[in-house]
């Protein structure tokens, strides 16, 4: 027993935590299963808490306030119910009126809410919203902040179901909204699948300028960024269905609406909620294409408006000769942002936005049937105008002279003016064109646009008394950095085909015939010709140049091109015509960030301009008219039939 | 519920918690407990059909084990007697298992073969599916191994139904095998081992390896078969041949790393099961690629098959007749090679009922009898250039070789028919198109660069670890030196795990969510 006698001569002394567990340790080594287990339990432990840890870091579903990134365009994306509450709990006091619905509810642009209705807009709308989602966003909303004017977009689809309908992240709503329970939710986002961190950290190496696939949204005005529908050229029907197949063949299906009932009482509530806090409340059915629309069960969409104007009146947009036009829509349920200006326009009886006459009533209990008689009388109505735009180059006075490789004769040229007039062509102007997709006012008589670019200084000497003559316009595109050279190219030794000046273009504008425009400011070079930097041929960024550096060169390259223009002729700068007929989505954004209204390509065939529609106006088709082109093939390019 | 699920984890929880609580000799009721509740939640039609198995089985065995008995028991002069008793075991155990794979039969094959058939001749009519329970072909085998084993008398028959019922039923290795042997499993299953920290070792770093196998490797690789094999028209050969290697990975980290969860689950609950699989890629024949893949089939087939045909009066009678008449060596392999061939032929059968599984268990059939009887010619040509079959390089020629015969065998199991598994070994010999593999299609078939380095890690380190184990090399040992390492290693293995393992659910990917709308 020597241990215990040890035991007893030693005085008891305090040990410290950490000598007794060595001593333990040292007593006995641990068995080595015992110590792995162990480790693996904590390994287990750590790992765990890893997931949390990666999902609150990078909140990919805005669950958190996205502590690191803030990329609240990204949050929005992923889930619009759950990220916008947050941001604009911190942002009340910027906005004081809110539109709220399903995603088509995204095509009502703030500018266009905010001139009919005043006040300052933020769009509340979510993926595949329903009354239920409307009554929970209204509530908060009202709950919290003063609110002027409530927008809700009724349209059909809010009254299929009543509820919570989807189970995943992607359509959970904050408990702020729904009251749902806060810790329940808080697991819920720590304990996410990993993948969605993994796809935002992936998504951030790809952010770009321009929204993509993953951070769709505006986060200002909380609804979808459209900078890239607004710019998508849009011309003849043929091309857009080909672009947009799912209106070609529209599968045939009934839908019912099975909560009608939900949906009328949800509004009974808001409206009396309304009023008790003097809120505007303004009901829209947002137009859906044609097809979509018929689909939805008479009885059920009959039972489903009457119930709805039992409550309040409301303006239905759902079925128009608007619902006919494809080019107006760029799913069954979603419309581009024009239309919703043109109803916003319709809605504030705004002479200067052009809409469809039958575009939207106002239905009351009072007119509710008389609407109802003629709800799908509704029918296509011929919306567009097609005319051929003409590109022209140099002139020369005759064969042989020296030129641009693409001048043609001052003879031909003259031919082909007289070949318009005598035939009855008008040659319209930018305006016009501007004036007929904005305000719906018709172009003249077989409308032929005249275009000319570069800006050779025989546009000004030999085409300009033709036109004048004739009294014909025509639009010049003239490259500011080479505007009134005649020997060399910029400057270098190179010789140049001569430029007109500032000083002849402001003499033709001033004569009311001619219009100079931009073809840029120096975005036009010729590569043998330059020496060191980055060179652009076209507008397009050139290869290894840097997202941002290229939008800052476009940028100032556009405003140098407008000052000069602006000031020299005393015209209003707002086309461009792509150098060599390039451009991209990024070109165009940026352009009519800048203010450029109109576009031209060299794309071959006819114009084809949509009313209502300004993005039938970006890059604009032209057909290059060839030197020694016969008259005969002239009138061919012109879309006359021998 | 499959092996990777929720309720699975959830169920080996409460059996560990249950076997805490009660006494040693109530825990094999308590796992009993749990594996028909986990096959009855499963559904109550193949529970149905799990207990008729069970009772069929049951029965059987006792019929045969009280015969045995009266057999021993028998005067050994009795021969008349000894001949009757003989009989009916022989009836009886004939009558069980036509019952037994009858089941199987018209459960797995009958609808299939029906429809076939209709598709053939044009009958107008064939049987709808019926269900077919999960595990069916296991269970039935394991039963009908059991019942063979009473026959012999290697056994004698369980008295208690519940405990022979938990032999049937046994949670972990219900569903995907491996094939158990009574006299293995039954004393375990009796009384299960209770947890200690080194079962609880075993069992861990078993779910681990497995899971990482599965989840984290074979259930990315499958994104890339499904759309090679699916769309093998707009693919050249490289790119099938691609398609088909992804499959090679998959199904063995599907598999291997199933099995290992299922022993992982079964150590934990104290039972020993055996091993599935000893790292088939170092086979050096197909032979032997058998005999380390699917292990429990392999040896089910051997014992309950190939043993009792080839030993059997009439075979053996086949056999010498054989021989006599083709003569030499011919006549010598041929009797084993056609029940080789049958073998194999099973084995493709035992996959499913199609024509693909069918040239599947030919095709095996056919290289190894035609290795068997190329062997001596080839040792032949060995022993007169003089190289050693057992060296390094002659090792690594059979791996190379039995690794391209498995790989074309790969190309019919997976393919959606015949027709098209021909068609793509067609391609990959006549239309490589490589340029469609350099120009980066890899990308494009579903999986992110990150996936594809995660399958390249991952099959990187199991071929790592099983060529290390292959040596002989204790790598827990080793491990156990650099015990900083090793914590390391765990941690990363569950960290890969939780955050790439997890490759299922809920999740919408990001471009998926507004397309939408």
């Amino acid at each position: 027993m020597p241990k215990r006698k040890r035991k007893k001569i030693q005085p008891p002394q305090k040990k410290s935590l950490w000598a007794k567990l060595r001593s333990k340790r040292a007593r006995k080594p641990m068995d080595p299963a015992r110590r792995w287990c162990l480790s693996f339990g904590l390994c287990l432990l750590l790992a765990v808490l890893l997931i949390p840890a990666l999902n609150l870091l990078t909140d990919p579903l805005g669950a958190f306030g996205d502590p690191i990134f803030h990329w609240d365009s990204y949050n929005f994306t992923q889930n619009p119910r759950l990220a916008k509450v947050p941001w604009i709990e911190e942002h009340f006091d910027d906005y004081d009126s809110y539109v709220v619905g399903p995603s088509s509810t995204s095509s009502l642009p703030k500018e266009d809410l905010e001139k009919t209705f005043g006040g300052s807009f933020y769009n509340m709308m979510s993926y595949g919203a329903n009354w239920y989602d409307i009554e929970n966003t209204c509530n908060f909303l009202l709950d919290r902040d003063e609110v002027r004017t409530l927008v809700i977009n009724a349209f059909f689809s809010t009254a299929r179901v009543y509820g919570k309908t989807e189970t995943s992240l992607n359509y959970a709503s904050h408990p702020d909204v729904d009251g749902s329970n806060r810790l329940l939710f808080t697991l819920r986002f720590l304990f996410a699948s990993p993948r969605y961190a993994m796809d935002k950290l992936a998504a951030l190496r790809q952010d770009t300028y321009l929204q993509q696939s993953f951070d769709v949204f505006d986060v200002e005005s909380g609804a979808y960024d459209k900078r890239v529908r607004d710019v998508e050229p849009i011309g003849s029907l043929e091309e857009y269905l080909e672009a947009y197949p799912v209106f070609k063949d529209y599968p045939e299906q009934t839908i019912r609406l099975e909560a009608v009932e939900e949906a009328v009482a949800a509004l009974g509530r808001i409206r009396d909620r309304c009023a008790a806090a003097g809120t505007r409340l303004v009901v829209i059915c947002v137009p859906g294409y044609w097809e979509n629309i018929l689909q939805y069960a008479p009885e059920d969409v009959h039972a489903y408006l009457s119930g709805l104007v039992s409550v309040t009146e409301l303006w239905d947009f759902s079925l128009s000769s608007a619902s006919y036009e494809p080019r107006y829509f760029y799913d069954a349920t979603h419309f581009r942002n024009d239309l919703g200006r043109m109803l916003l326009a319709r809605i504030a009886e705004d002479e200067t936005v052009w809409y469809p006459e039958d575009l939207g009533t106002l239905v009351n209990a009072e007119n509710l049937e008389e609407h109802w008689a003629g709800f799908y009388d509704a029918a296509a109505e011929d919306l567009t105008e097609s005319l051929t735009v003409l590109m022209y180059h140099d002139l020369i006075e005759r064969e042989g002279d020296s030129g641009s490789d693409v001048a043609m004769t001052v003879h031909q040229f003259a031919q082909e003016m007289v070949y318009l007039q005598k035939n009855g062509y008008h040659t319209v102007t930018l305006d016009e064109l501007k004036a007929f997709v904005e305000q719906g006012t018709p172009l003249p008589e077989k409308p032929v646009l005249i275009t000319f670019d570069d800006g050779y200084l025989s546009n000004y000497v030999y085409a300009y008394p033709i036109l004048e003559e004739l009294g014909q316009h025509a639009v010049i595109f003239a490259i500011g950095a080479t505007m009134g050279q005649t020997e060399h190219y910029k400057d270098t030794e190179y010789p140049i085909t001569p430029h007109f000046s500032y000083e002849q273009a402001a003499e033709m504008v001033a004569a009311g015939c001619v219009s100079v425009q931009s073809h840029t400011y120096d975005m036009h070079q010729w590569e043998p010709y330059e020496s060191g930097g980055t060179i652009h041929e076209t507008i397009l960024r050139a290869e290894g140049e840097s997202e941002e550096d290229y939008i800052a060169l476009l940028r100032t390259d556009y405003q140098t091109s407008r000052e000069l223009l602006e000031e020299g002729t005393g015209e209003r700068q707002y086309a461009l015509a792509f150098p060599g007929g390039q451009y991209d989505t990024l070109s165009q954004a940026i352009l009519r960030e800048e203010g450029v209204e109109l576009t031209f390509s060299t794309r071959t065939g006819e114009a084809v301009l949509v009313r209502g529609l300004r993005q039938s106006l970006c890059a604009i088709k032209r057909n290059n008219v060839a030197r020694g082109l016969s008259l005969d093939e002239f009138a061919a390019l012109l879309g006359e039939e021998n | 519920m499959g092996i990777f699920s929720t309720g699975f984890a959830a169920l080996t929880l409460l059996g560990l918690i249950l076997l805490k609580l009660f006494p040693a000799k109530w825990r094999w009721l308590v796992l009993l407990g749990l594996s028909w509740g986990f096959y009855a939640f499963c559904g109550l039609g193949p529970f149905a059909v799990l207990l008729a198995v069970t009772g069929l089985g049951y029965a059987a065995g006792r019929r045969l084990s009280a015969l045995n008995a009266r057999l021993a028991a028998l005067d050994k002069g009795d021969k008349a007697q000894t001949e009757a008793l003989r009989g009916r075991k022989k009836r009886t155990l004939a009558l069980a298992l036509v019952l037994l794979f009858g089941a199987l039969f018209a459960f797995k094959y009958l609808s299939g073969l029906t429809a076939g058939l209709d598709r053939l001749l044009g009958l107008g009519w064939s049987l709808p599916a019926l269900f077919v329970p999960l595990g069916l072909s296991y269970y039935c085998f394991q039963s009908a191994g059991y019942m063979i084993d009473c026959y012999r008398g290697g056994v004698t028959a369980e008295r208690s139904f519940p405990r022979y019922a938990l032999f049937v039923a046994f949670f972990p290795q219900l569903t995907e095998g491996p094939i158990g042997r009574y006299g293995d499993l039954a004393p375990q299953l009796a009384d299960p081992k209770p947890l200690t920290w080194e079962s609880a070792k075993t069992g861990l770093q078993l779910i681990l390896w497995g899971a990482l196998k599965k989840l984290v490797i074979a259930d990315r690789a499958a994104v890339v078969v499904s759309e090679i094999y699916g769309n093998y028209t707009a693919y050249g050969g490289v790119m099938i041949a691609v398609g088909v290697l992804f499959y090679c990975i998959q199904l063995y980290c599907d598999f291997s790393g199933t099995i290992d969860v299922v022993r992982g689950v079964a150590y934990l609950l104290g039972v020993e099961l055996a091993e599935n699989f000893r790292r088939p890629i170092f086979a050096v024949s197909l032979t032997d690629y058998w005999r380390r893949w699917h292990i429990s089939l392999g040896a089910w087939l051997r014992d309950y098959m190939f043993y009792p045909i080839s030993l059997s009066r009439w075979y053996q009678k086949i056999s010498r007749r054989l021989r006599k008449r083709l003569g030499g060596r011919f006549g010598k392999i041929l009797p084993t090679s056609l029940v080789t061939f049958l073998i194999y032929f099973v084995i493709g059968v035992w996959h499913g009922s199609s024509l693909k599984y069918l040239a599947f268990g030919v095709y095996n059939g056919v290289i190894i009898t035609a290795g068997l009887l190329a062997e001596p010619l080839f040792e032949k040509f060995c022993v007169s250039r003089g190289i050693d079959r057992k060296s390094r390089d002659m090792r690594a020629f059979g791996m190379l070789r039995t690794t391209c015969i498995v790989f074309v065998g790969r190309y019919l199991t997976r393919a959606g028919s015949l027709r098209a598994a021909l068609a793509m070994l067609w391609k990959t010999v006549r239309h490589p198109i490589p340029s469609q593999f350099s120009s980066g299609a890899l990308f494009r078939l579903g999986l992110t660069g990150m996936d594809l380095a995660l399958i390249g890690c991952g099959v990187l380190a199991v071929l790592f670890v099983e060529a290390r184990t292959e040596r002989g090399d204790d790598l827990d040992g080793a491990l156990e030196r650099r015990r900083g390492l090793r914590t390391l290693l765990t941690f990363l293995a569950l960290a890969v795990l939780l955050l790439f393992g997890v490759f299922r659910g809920s999740y919408i990917p990001t471009e998926m969510i507004y397309q939408q709308f």
